[in-house]
């Protein structure tokens, strides 16, 4: 339970910024390994523009993608 | 004459008392940063997720202790990284203020750097920076004046464009110390601007005899093979691969 609240403002946030629609929703459940690593990377990719440092973009990157591969429901 | 010599040994005791008073001490520092607006050529995710981030920053508070030889720099509850899994944009804030913690020894002329990535704990070695140009401009910091001085950090491995480092340092406190490892200035840094972000002085404290200790727990590497690490691990995760799936 905890883990799906961990993701949840990241998954809100990308999926909001990326004009997600349900269908796309409903995919990322059934392909959620694939689904973890768009959604890492983009938050990768927003922290190297945030910080300029790959350092820290990966650490959040790497986060958010093991902690999305852990969860029992996947990104959603 | 002895009214004189009086008058010398009250002044000398007077000066070594006031420097040994602010030889050691504590400096809390709070964070900010300028939001940034829609650019042309930039993702609104982009400029979005930087702006949530920068929203948290003034919930981050560091401290600096040091003495006359050492410092140590860290932020509030450095290294205990799990209370906070719950909330994605505070843990963004803190990796853009830094988790990490730095120790500066000057007798060694060091750096130590204490950070986490990836699970394991690190301590890169770094030479202290001396690499400041020192310009004529000033300002009042909490009543110290304060002098500029500037520094280009080059873009490497870790860094994807240079960053531009302005300190603001008081020579009346004449201990070369500052925030995440900025040292080697004729004065204490109140003020430091990394990129977008700013370090700020609120509390200055002068207290007896600091002990500062090195942080021994981690992996020891340099500056260089951190730089290689990093470069490893994202071509394993593949963030920056776009055909990868």
């Amino acid at each position: 339970m905890k883990k799906v609240f961990s993701l949840f403002a990241a998954v809100l946030f990308f999926t909001v910024s990326l004009n997600a629609n349900t269908s796309m929703m409903n995919n990322q459940i059934e392909d959620s390994p694939g689904d973890c690593f768009e959604m890492a990377m983009g938050v990768y990719e927003a922290a190297v523009f945030t910080w300029n440092d790959r350092a820290r973009a990966l650490e959040l990157g790497a986060w958010v993608y093991e902690d999305c591969m852990e969860s029992e429901a996947g990104p959603y | 004459m002895n009214i004189k010599l009086t008058f010398l040994l009250l002044f000398l005791t007077f000066i070594g008392f006031s420097q040994n008073q602010e030889n050691s001490g504590s400096v809390v520092y709070k964070i900010n940063a300028s939001k940034k607006k829609s650019d042309q050529g930039v993702k609104d995710s982009n400029i979005d997720f930087y702006n949530r981030t920068i929203s948290r920053l003034d919930e981050l508070k560091y401290h600096l202790e040091f003495n006359k030889e050492k410092s140590l720099f860290k932020i509030e509850n450095a290294l205990v990284n799990d209370t906070d899994k719950s909330d994605f944009f505070l843990k963004s804030a803190k990796l853009f203020g830094g988790e990490e913690i730095y120790y500066t020894n000057l007798k060694d002329k060091k750096v130590t750097i204490q950070r986490t990535m990836l699970g394991e704990i690190f301590l890169i070695e770094d030479a202290i920076q001396t690499d400041w140009k020192l310009t004529s401009e000033t300002k009042l910091i909490a009543n110290y004046k304060c002098l500029k001085a500037e520094m280009i950090l080059e873009k490497n491995k870790i860094y994807v464009n240079d960053i531009k480092i302005i300190a603001w340092f008081t020579p009346e406190i004449p201990l070369p110390f500052g925030p995440r490892g900025y040292n080697g200035l004729p004065g204490l840094i109140l003020e430091l601007n990394y990129g977008d972000i700013n370090y700020y002085a609120t509390e200055i404290k002068f207290e007896n005899q600091v002990q500062i200790s090195k942080p021994t727990q981690g992996i020891k590497i340099t500056s260089e093979e951190f730089e290689t690490y990093i470069s490893q691990k994202i071509d394993e995760y593949g963030f920056e691969n776009k055909s990868k799936n």
